[in-house]
């Protein structure tokens, strides 16, 4: 049951992430977009990550997508830019670096699988009782290992959120 | 939006990660990820704003100029 609900979901998040690149229209593409991110979302309550699917879909399906789809529909592309002429060869680039990445994958699975056989199966073994605790304790955890651990960190992404923002009002001044 | 999609994926690793080894450093580090995501998004957007009010074109090959 667990296999089927994510292979069906890692085969919607997939082809709606075809579908969001393969668009002709942009605004269909930003409604893709949406889907995705909510269908990713129900992925990480899957996953016993429910602070993070909550935050998911607060901060990239409200936000995010609603800026891109005010910058598109502002945008208003009159003719959609011809492909390139080398585009066979950007394609046969992207194709190497797929590759190499998969291998890189490939290889961090088989040698930390390699080397510690023993901590994901017990882990698989107590997997059930801690998705059975309710959503309050992995907030609560993630909280209290985020501004003890990582208060330092957490204070910078405040500041770059600022700077982000005041970045964006000068940039969207009238006389630039 | 594909950089979006991108770091969905990075997400989804280290969310299946964090499950994997029972280690809730993932999660923290994909709220990180989420913040410099949004602060990214606006920060491109104005500048597609701003290079559409002054060269009425968003295609990237006529980008080619750092001041005008």
């Amino acid at each position: 049951m667990d296999a089927f609900v994510f292979y069906l979901l890692a085969t919607l998040i997939l082809g709606l992430g075809i579908m969001v690149i393969t668009a002709r229209n942009a605004v269909h593409s930003v409604l893709f977009l949406v889907l995705n991110f909510l269908l990713v979302a129900i992925l990480y309550v899957t996953l016993s990550a429910q602070f993070v699917a909550v935050i998911q879909v607060l901060v990239y399906a409200g936000g995010i997508v609603v800026l891109y789809l005010f910058v598109v529909m502002l945008v208003s592309l009159k003719k959609a830019p011809e492909l390139r002429s080398d585009s066979r060869r950007v394609g046969r680039t992207g194709l190497l670096l797929a590759g190499v990445v998969l291998a890189e994958l490939i290889a961090i699975v088989w040698f930390t699988s390699a080397s510690s056989g023993a901590p994901p199966a017990q882990a698989a073994a107590d997997f059930p009782p801690r998705l059975a605790s309710d959503a309050m304790l992995n907030t609560e955890r993630l909280g209290w290992v985020l501004y003890t651990e990582y208060l330092i960190p957490f204070e910078v992404a405040s500041m770059l959120l600022l700077v982000a923002m005041i970045g964006a009002i000068v940039l969207a001044k009238k006389n630039l | 939006m594909s950089i979006e999609l991108i770091l969905n994926a990075v997400n989804i690793n280290l969310v299946a990660l964090s499950d994997q080894l029972q280690n809730l450093v993932g999660q923290v580090f994909v709220v990180f990820i989420i913040a410099v995501a949004a602060a990214e998004a606006a920060v491109g957007l104005g500048i597609i704003i701003a290079f559409y009010r002054n060269k009425e074109t968003v295609n990237i090959d006529e980008m080619s100029l750092m001041r005008w």
